[in-house]
């Protein structure tokens, strides 16, 4: 099975298609929403859930402008939380449980005070790691997060060159990627790679292999594209769920690949779900196989204006469980209904295909962002292989369909549609979706 | 909880009650004793013990969940804690990479956690 989903002429034209310039490109953000309603107490099961990793967004400031970028970053937000509530903050993280924090942003180096919040985790007893496209990430900068306790970095990669500027949206930007990597090294800070899965990039993951194996990447990461933010802007980009059949045979081809180069594969939690291919990928984890979505459970995510989150990923309007100005982390993380939604999760809360999956009750839809995004609520995952496969068994598969823009916001979402149609109907699926006319809710503004 | 084995055949995961394999029809033999820890080419000994304890502690606390991957960042940590320098190496962990390697010490009482976010000492 090939493993481009484009032909040739339709990458060409992809690859080269100006950026979308229907909505602004770093819209501002909107101030935090505040007071948010706590449920009066906690329960044992709010008790019992603590969290042991926390990703956290200390700037929506940013220096690359990717063109999937969920959070639209760009401009720093406009009530980021001080030095002060940041290092209080990581106080209430480490008295909460978490063991390491991923700096993310924007780009978290360019908030003046990155390397004192570094500094900080680390004598609270956690394990500060971080995120970034690497375009600024200078020798400099490196050797001072080393001597801050900066423990490692993962560094973006969405393909070779062309491909990876192209979806970074600045030029140039996957030599400066290598170049963060050398500078991080030769600090002596362990890096790694993540990799967005999407049209543009699966046909080059081998060739990507290769060369974060030459670059002594000790684990690559990989995630599907979804449609959050800037994503949803172009989503002829975005994996069809019929491309998962191409996808994950060569998924199990690179996991051979990584254990020869050395280097960890590690799928993130919305490349799913139980296929053939799934002791490959995740049979280092303790059932041998993915479970479910952990956000709130073992994970939170904080936006630089102090929301927390059961996950960074989720989107803002829908998820935010409360703001660290207003309560304790430790009351947002026990008593936000938000963060409590995949501890009370159950195979009821599932509809659409998921809600009848031979799997439903150990995945629980997989990836709550991965879902909401897609159809703005949880619980019915169109990216996943075991589906696919069941859809393809009948000669069917199904195709997303743009029915409405986003608003334009960071961590904004439109909304889809499936289609199920013939496995072998492809006249449909290369109608671009733009041209189906989806809402546009900003039409009328 | 819910338990899941991988069809010998087909390698699809199906559930231990399953007398025949749901995808491809095989004939599954009597469910398999628990299976026991992941060893992954390049963990330690350290490392499958912060796995495990990372599992029972999820497992206990909310019953279905267990050390996920995100959608971005960076890998799993897998941080040596106060327990590697007692364990073994293992004999087929990776070495790490000399510039990969910290001279510092692990964070005191680390006790490091799987989940994730980049892996600072991949070798343990």
């Amino acid at each position: 099975m090939a493993i481009d989903p484009l032909s040739a002429p339709e990458r060409s034209q992809l690859m080269q298609a100006p950026r979308p310039r229907r909505l602004p490109l770093a819209p501002n953000a909107a101030p935090a929403k505040r007071s948010l309603p706590l449920a009066d107490g906690a329960r044992d099961r709010d008790r019992n859930a603590r969290p042991i990793y926390a990703v956290w967004e200390v700037t929506l400031a940013c220096d690359l402008a990717c063109r999937h970028c969920g959070s639209r970053a760009g401009h720093a937000r406009p009530d980021e939380l001080s030095t002060a509530e940041c290092l209080d903050l990581i106080e209430q993280l480490a008295a909460l449980g978490i063991r390491e924090v991923t700096l993310i942003g924007g780009e978290a180096y360019l908030r003046s005070d990155w390397l004192e919040l570094v500094s900080h985790i680390r004598k609270q007893g956690m394990t500060p790691t971080m995120t970034t496209g690497g375009r600024g990430l200078d020798a400099t900068r490196a050797q001072a997060a080393k001597q801050a306790g900066l423990a490692s970095v993962s560094v973006s990669l969405d393909g070779l060159a062309s491909t990876h500027d192209r979806l970074r949206g600045v030029e140039g930007s996957h030599a400066h990627a290598l170049a963060a990597m050398q500078h991080l090294r030769a600090a002596g800070i362990p890096v790694s790679v993540n990799s967005q899965v999407n049209r543009l990039s699966m046909p080059e993951l081998p060739e990507l292999l290769e060369l974060i194996g030459g670059q002594g990447a000790h684990s690559w990461q990989i995630a599907l594209t979804v449609p959050m933010g800037r994503a949803t802007d172009e989503p002829e980009v975005l994996l069809q769920p019929y491309d998962l059949l191409a996808l994950f045979p060569l998924l199990g081809t690179l996991s051979a690949r990584c254990k020869a180069l050395g280097v960890r594969l590690l799928p993130g939690n919305n490349v799913g779900y139980f296929g053939p291919h799934e002791a490959a990928l995740r049979g280092y984890m303790p059932s041998g196989h993915g479970g479910s979505c952990s956000a709130g459970q073992l994970t939170l995510g904080i936006e630089a204006d102090g929301t927390i989150k059961g996950c960074p990923s989720l989107p803002t309007a829908s998820w935010s469980g409360g703001n660290i100005r207003d309560a304790t982390l430790r009351d947002i993380w026990e008593r936000a209904a938000t963060l409590r939604y995949t501890r009370d999760r159950t195979v009821d809360d599932l509809w659409g295909y998921c809600r009848s999956c031979y799997y439903a009750d150990v995945c629980r839809a997989g990836c709550t962002w991965t879902s909401d995004v897609f159809f703005g609520r949880p619980g019915n995952n169109p990216y996943c292989h075991h589906r696919a496969l069941e859809f393809a068994r009948q000669g069917k598969r199904e195709r997303l369909l743009l029915a409405e823009l986003p608003p334009g916001a960071p961590f904004d979402q439109g909304r889809f549609d499936i289609v199920i149609e013939d496995l072998e109907d492809s006249t449909a699926a290369t109608t671009p979706p733009e041209r189906q006319r989806p809402h546009d809710p900003t039409a009328s503004l | 909880m819910t338990q899941l084995r991988a069809c010998d055949a087909c390698s699809r995961h199906v559930f231990v009650t399953e007398s025949s394999c749901p995808f491809c029809g095989a004939q599954l033999t009597a469910a398999p004793r628990a299976r026991a820890l992941p060893i992954f080419a390049g963990m330690s000994r350290a490392q499958r013990m912060a796995i495990a304890a990372a599992a029972v502690a999820s497992q206990a606390a909310v019953g279905c969940s267990q050390p996920p991957v995100p959608h971005y960042g960076a890998p799993p940590i897998f941080e040596p804690d106060a327990a590697a320098d007692a364990a073994q190496p293992d004999a087929g962990a990776a070495k790490p990479d000399a510039s990969m390697s910290t001279s510092e010490p692990p964070d005191a009482g680390g006790g490091a956690i799987p989940i994730y976010g980049a892996s600072p000492n991949p070798g343990g």
